[in-house]
């Protein structure tokens, strides 16, 4: 009898010892597997936020390419026309600033529209000689011409002369500055062929500037001949002593 | 051009100055004459002669200049059809009135007009003008403006 009960009680003990190690392993099992779900989880959240930081990054390239490919145009495909007058301005301009992309874009555009049409100043002091001249038809014509400056040559004179006095730690200021010399002598300046004034490039680039207002109290500053940029006007009207004039007929 | 450019420089290479000739101070009018000039044989050609008033090229040409000058000389005796002189009455006397398209009237008296003949014919005097008549430059705008605003030779605006 005794030993029925021995026995028993070793398979109750067993039996427990079973259940609990079963019991044990139930758990382990599904720590396990909370555990893996977690895993997963965050494996699918990173993924997502990779995916999702790419497509930001390609977002953001594209962006960049597309202004890129319009400053492209101007670094390689057309700086090299431009004149020996305004590449050595560029590259004094260079040289002494450091020009991010938009600077150097917009300092590009200027020296490319001065050498793609051909400005001129008139010369204030020039007499204006008319010529009655016949043409081979036999009809009289009348001509009339006076002296003039080349804009190029001006610009390229007052930019190098007044470089010396800009701060180069103050780059933006003093980039500022050399654009707004260069539109005081744009708005100086008359097109050869139509004669006039170009206003509505100069009111366009004004417009699509970055820092539109300064530039705008900079150029009526250097207009009303403010004392802090007298050199500017010193240097416009020291180049016109400078530079030798040529004859203009129309 | 590049020959008319070529034969206005004398054998130092620069461009001959024209001789300048007032013919009537009072309207800034003179003839300008151009020279061809031979340094080795030491001589020299007309080879054109411009009339300006007022900073006003008149005539270019040596036939134009003559025109000019014989309806000067006719005064009132010129009619309609002459091609630079027009008869405007003041005060009762017969002038003659230049017909330009300059900004300042310009108007010749019978004195003026005689005393402009004369200086223009004495202005000729010891000059040979075969080379004039047979060998005149061809003057084009570009050259004469070249030649009278390097050397400076535009009258000042008065006042």
């Amino acid at each position: 009898m005794n030993g029925i009960i021995i026995m028993t009680i070793l398979c109750l003990f067993v039996l427990s010892i079973d259940l609990y190690l079963k019991y044990r392993l139930k758990v382990q099992a599904l720590k396990e597997k909370k555990r893996n779900r977690i895993v997963k989880i965050r494996h699918y959240r990173m993924i997502r936020k990779r995916k999702k930081e790419k497509k930001e990054k390609e977002r953001l390239y594209k962006m960049h390419l597309s202004k890129k490919r319009e400053y492209d145009k101007f670094k390689f495909y057309k700086l090299d026309t431009l004149n020996s007058d305004l590449i050595y301005l560029f590259e004094s301009i260079k040289n002494k600033f450091f020009l991010d992309e938009l600077n150097y874009f917009r300092i590009a555009q200027l020296l490319i529209y001065l050498n793609n049409d051909e400005f001129i100043i008139k010369d204030k002091n020039s007499e204006i000689l008319n010529i009655n001249f016949t043409e081979e038809s036999g009809l009289i014509k009348t001509s009339k011409t006076f002296e003039i400056f080349i804009t190029a040559e001006i610009s390229k004179i007052v930019i190098t002369n007044i470089l010396n006095n800009l701060n180069k730690n103050n780059a933006i200021d003093s980039l500022n500055t050399i654009v707004a010399t260069f539109l005081v002598i744009f708005k100086k300046s008359i097109n050869c062929t139509t004669n006039s004034i170009d206003e509505e490039f100069i009111n366009d680039f004004i417009l699509k500037y970055d820092h539109d207002n300064k530039l705008k109290k900079l150029i009526n500053d250097i207009e009303n001949k403010k004392n802090d940029l007298d050199y500017i006007n010193d240097a416009i009207n020291e180049s016109f002593l400078l530079t030798q004039t040529c004859v203009y007929n129309h | 051009m590049k020959d008319e450019m070529i034969t206005l420089m004398d054998d130092l290479g620069l461009n001959s100055k024209p001789v300048v000739i007032e013919l009537d101070p009072k309207n800034n009018m003179s003839i300008y004459k151009f020279y061809e000039e031979n340094h080795e044989i030491k001589k020299k050609y007309l080879r054109g002669i411009i009339i300006i008033v007022h900073n006003f090229v008149l005539t270019t040409k040596f036939n134009e200049l003559v025109h000019f000058m014989e309806e000067l000389n006719l005064f009132d005796y010129g009619n309609e059809q002459n091609q630079y002189l027009s008869i405007a009455d003041y005060k009762n006397t017969k002038n003659l009135k230049l017909k330009y398209k300059g900004k300042t009237p310009v108007y010749f008296s019978k004195s003026s007009a005689k005393a402009i003949y004369k200086i223009f014919h004495l202005s000729l005097l010891g000059n040979s003008l075969n080379t004039i008549l047979e060998n005149e430059f061809d003057f084009t705008p570009f050259v004469i403006s070249k030649i009278l605003l390097t050397h400076k030779l535009l009258k000042k605006k008065k006042g």
